[in-house]
């Protein structure tokens, strides 16, 4: 059974169609990558299928079940993670307090004492958490620094840290490397194939360099001016005629 | 039956046409500049203040002429002051918290309050109406105040003008644009930051000829501006913020809502509108309408 | 394993300056004259009310502009059941009148969180607390216009003993000990995981959205605390004031714990009080001037929003950071 089954999704802003009739799935432990041209509705698309925004017309099921009238953190609490395409971070808080607060809202989902409203000081066992999380990521010589301050690539990551607190099963990533150098892209490539081979997570991204997709793609959809142009294996899509037309007929190797 | 709901429906009308006058300036400096502006009722207030003082102390200013003369004459007035408070005030509070600049118009407001308590006291005063528009008139078996038809013509007229301006003139065609995109409308040539101060001036125009047209409407005291704020909120929300064509079916809506409410409940004058208000928010929380028209 | 940095340092000159201040305002019967001592009590429910206010201002990032509505529901609905039943305890009258504060914000709360949108969260704010002032204004039973005269002091009765507030200035430590609770109340929020959680709904609402939380329950919920703290305040001020008015709900009272937040600095958790305090002075000195109290207040806002966006603690903290660093070359 997949993971997720979308299938009639619609969406549309006053004047304009962003997509039409979308059915896409995603299966249990696949890398699957949307590309598409700039204005192919392809973060729209996350937006449905994460529950920022509602569609207005088809259904999404996740692990069986119909999700598509479910808010974005309701979906959080069945195991969707989000990362956006300019990292969403607390910007005014430390690195450190960044990640106590995720592992605070884990777990208030979860439902323990660590999670209570009324706590004032963050549970001991979050803080040492929260020191390992970010020492694995190299990220614990920045702790008490102020998150506005990371460079670009580090906030991505630190973004990725924050979701993956969660113990998400699936997650959503938004351009991933987007603004990164080539050194920080090879070194993302390398952390998401590890996410999905060691710890058995499942990846939707959308992306646009080629090399990267082609890096990490179990799975590649092509998505154009709103519509499904083709899915399945990446060195297959990479070959269709309409993919081509649509990328190399109006020139150049990138998305 | 008839005779007992026209006469209801009038007074919505009136009240409707009324408020539409107020808030139309208000939805287009927000559908334009993303503000606010909490101060703009108590514009409308000065303008009414400015239009009081002119015809009782200038003689021979009865006339229906003058009176319209009057009018432009506060929005012309207003307008200027307009233009101040956009260099002063609005051009600082770009890129500002939304909070703050809330908080920012908001303080205005109170200087309007606080400025028309220290120059005109803080007691009721009155305008009455310029010959011409004093009497009434009969239609049918009702008497209806012909200032009352004057209002709800004026109401009109002016929603034509505006709409007319935003959707078949060149320039309504770039304020729209502005209002849609800004930075692309920059890269187009066309000079934002003078834009923005036209809105802000057209604007507060509005609420000053608003001001001198419904200065014979009430009694005039400096609660006056809160009073039109408040009333142009729920206008603006239900109809949708921006956008001036829902402001005026709004205005009608809850106009007549409140009419016939008020018939019902006489205790609580204008509890209608803010139940109106507050059941159609929970219901279609975007109002009516949406978008910049 | 690295130690974890110092997450928020509870540092040692806030508690001692607040100290301080709770004593300055604990002793000051004993060394101030008495419309010093009746001013200070009306302060300290303006502190009150600024910092629960600034639990939706400053830390959840929505300015509510009716706020006033709810000071005058806890005052009013208070006094009005001390009234009707004569016998009642204090206590109960004062948590009837929170009870009143909380039905209220849960209500309006359910129409202004609507959306997402702190603009729309203004407008009704302001609109529904208009309301109220206009129902309130309208009620015989709360003496319309004229509002409610001669509320009474109580007298507390513990059983063993009893405690009449109405001799001297007893029931102005009352006001001591209530807004000492209440502030710590609310310190508590401020500080704890509730508030770590609506500060970051401030920054940023999309990242908690995906950390699972549901945003607009959480506003919901700092709504009705911060509206139940400001019912307490208005019901604690009745029989202090021992008059109350349909002019506590207008908009324009509303400005007031706005003005403090604004002017103390609204990011950390006592610069309303500080707002407040200093406040006190300019608006005594011109209480007696129409249309003055607009016009200073009006004009005090605006400067500061224009000029001074941090109130006085944001720019002192400027000032000792820049100092700080200047110091370590």
């Amino acid at each position: 059974m997949s993971l997720i089954q979308a299938h009639g999704l619609t969406f549309a802003y006053p004047s304009v169609r962003v997509l039409k009739d979308v059915a896409i799935t995603v299966e249990a432990n696949e890398s699957h990558v949307v590309i598409g041209p700039n204005g192919a509705g392809k973060t729209t698309l996350f937006k449905v299928l994460s529950g920022e925004i509602f569609p207005q017309a088809g259904s999404i099921r996740y692990d069986g079940e119909d999700v598509t009238r479910l808010d974005a953190w309701q979906r959080v609490h069945r195991g969707i993670g989000r990362t956006f395409q300019v990292a969403r971070l607390f910007g005014e808080q430390t690195v450190f307090n960044n990640v106590v607060l995720a592992l605070e809202c884990r777990e208030r989902i979860n439902g323990s004492s660590a999670g209570r409203w009324w706590r004032l000081t963050p549970a001991r066992a979050l803080q040492e958490e929260a020191m390992e999380r970010l020492a694995s990521y190299g990220l614990d010589r920045r702790a008490g620094d102020a998150a506005a301050t990371l460079s670009h690539g580090d906030k991505k990551r630190l973004e990725l840290l924050l979701t993956l607190a969660l113990h998400p099963k699936l997650i959503m990533l938004d351009e991933p490397t987007a603004g990164m150098a080539p050194e920080d892209r090879r070194a993302v490539v390398a952390l998401i194939n590890r996410l999905r081979e060691e710890e058995g997570l499942t990846l939707l991204l959308t992306e646009h360099d080629m090399e990267v997709v082609f890096g990490l793609a179990t799975r590649l959809t092509v998505l154009n001016y709103g519509e499904i142009i083709a899915s399945g294996d990446p060195e297959e899509v990479r070959r269709d005629a309409r993919v081509q037309e649509i990328y190399f007929g109006k020139g150049g190797g990138h998305a | 039956m008839l005779s007992e709901v026209l006469p209801t429906a009038l007074n919505g009308l009136v009240w409707a046409m009324s408020v539409f006058l107020v808030a139309s300036g208000l939805t287009l400096i927000f559908g334009i500049l993303h503000i606010l502006n909490f101060s703009h009722g108590g514009f409308v207030m000065i303008g009414a203040y400015l239009a009081f003082t002119v015809t009782n102390r200038v003689p021979g200013t009865a006339s229906v002429a003058a009176f319209l003369g009057i009018a432009v004459a506060c929005a012309a007035a207003v307008g200027a002051m307009g233009l101040v408070v956009d260099r002063v005030v609005f051009r600082r509070l770009k890129g500002v918290d939304d909070s703050y600049s809330l908080v920012a118009t908001y303080a205005l407001l109170l200087l309007c309050e606080g400025a028309v308590k220290s120059g005109w006291g803080g007691n009721f005063l009155s305008m009455s109406p310029p010959e011409g528009l004093g009497g009434a008139l009969f239609v049918g078996d009702l008497f209806v105040p012909s200032y009352a038809l004057f209002v709800i013509a004026a109401g009109v007229a002016v929603y034509l003008a505006l709409d007319l301006w935003l959707h078949r003139t060149a320039s309504g065609r770039i304020l729209k644009s502005v209002a849609l995109d800004p930075w692309m409308a920059s890269l187009l040539g066309i000079n934002v930051t003078a834009i923005f101060t036209v809105a802000v001036v057209a604007g507060f125009a509005l609420a000053g000829l608003a001001g001198g047209l419904l200065a014979p409407n009430q009694s005039l005291s400096p609660a006056l501006g809160g009073t039109y704020i408040i009333q142009a909120f729920g206008v603006i929300i239900v109809g949708g913020i921006g956008n001036v064509r829902g402001a005026f079916l709004a205005a009608v809506l809850l106009g007549l809502v409140d009419a016939f409410g008020t018939v019902y409940v006489p205790e609580f004058p204008g509890i209608f509108f803010f139940v109106a208000v507050a059941v159609i928010i929970l219901f279609r929380p975007q109002g009516l309408l949406s978008g910049i028209r | 394993m690295p130690h974890p940095p110092q997450s928020r340092s509870f540092g040692v000159l806030t508690p001692l300056v607040a100290g301080l201040v709770l004593a300055a305002f604990a002793t000051l019967p004993f060394w101030a004259e008495k419309g010093l001592v009746f001013l200070a009590g009306i302060v300290l429910v303006q502190i009150v009310f600024a910092l629960s206010f600034n639990l939706m201002f400053g830390l959840t990032g929505l300015v509510s502009f009716g706020q006033a509505a709810f000071f005058a529901a806890g005052a009013y609905a208070s006094a009005w059941m001390a009234r009707s039943a004569p016998g009642l305890p204090f206590i109960l009258s004062i948590a009837f009148g929170a009870a009143v504060g909380a039905a209220l914000s849960f209500l309006i709360g359910l129409v202004a969180l609507r959306r997402a949108s702190g603009i729309y969260f203004a407008i009704l704010t302001l609109a529904l607390g208009q309301l109220i002032y206009t129902v309130i204004g309208k009620t015989t039973a709360l003496g319309r216009e004229d509002g409610l005269i001669g509320i009474a002091r109580p007298v507390l009765d513990f059983g063993l003993f009893r405690v009449d507030l109405a001799t001297g200035d007893r029931y102005y430590f009352l006001l001591v000990v209530a807004a000492a609770i209440i502030s710590g109340a609310l310190w508590w929020v401020w500080h704890g995981s509730l508030g770590r959680i609506l500060a970051a709904i401030r920054q940023e609402p999309e990242r908690v959205r995906f950390l699972g939380v549901d945003v607009r329950r959480h506003r919901e919920n700092a709504f009705l605390i911060s509206g139940t703290m400001t019912a307490l305040a208005g019901a604690l001020m009745a029989p202090w004031s021992q008059i109350i008015t349909p002019m506590i709900a207008h908009w324009s009272y509303s400005a007031l714990p706005i003005l403090f937040c604004l002017l103390g600095g609204s990011a950390r958790f006592w610069g309303p009080a500080v707002g407040a305090i200093v406040f006190a002075g300019l608006e005594h000195g011109t209480r007696n001037m129409t249309g003055m109290a607009e016009l200073v207040v009006g004009g005090a806002l605006l400067l500061v929003v224009l000029a001074m966006p941090g109130g006085i603690l944001g720019t002192l903290a400027r000032l000792s950071g820049r100092l700080a660093r200047e110091g370590a070359r």
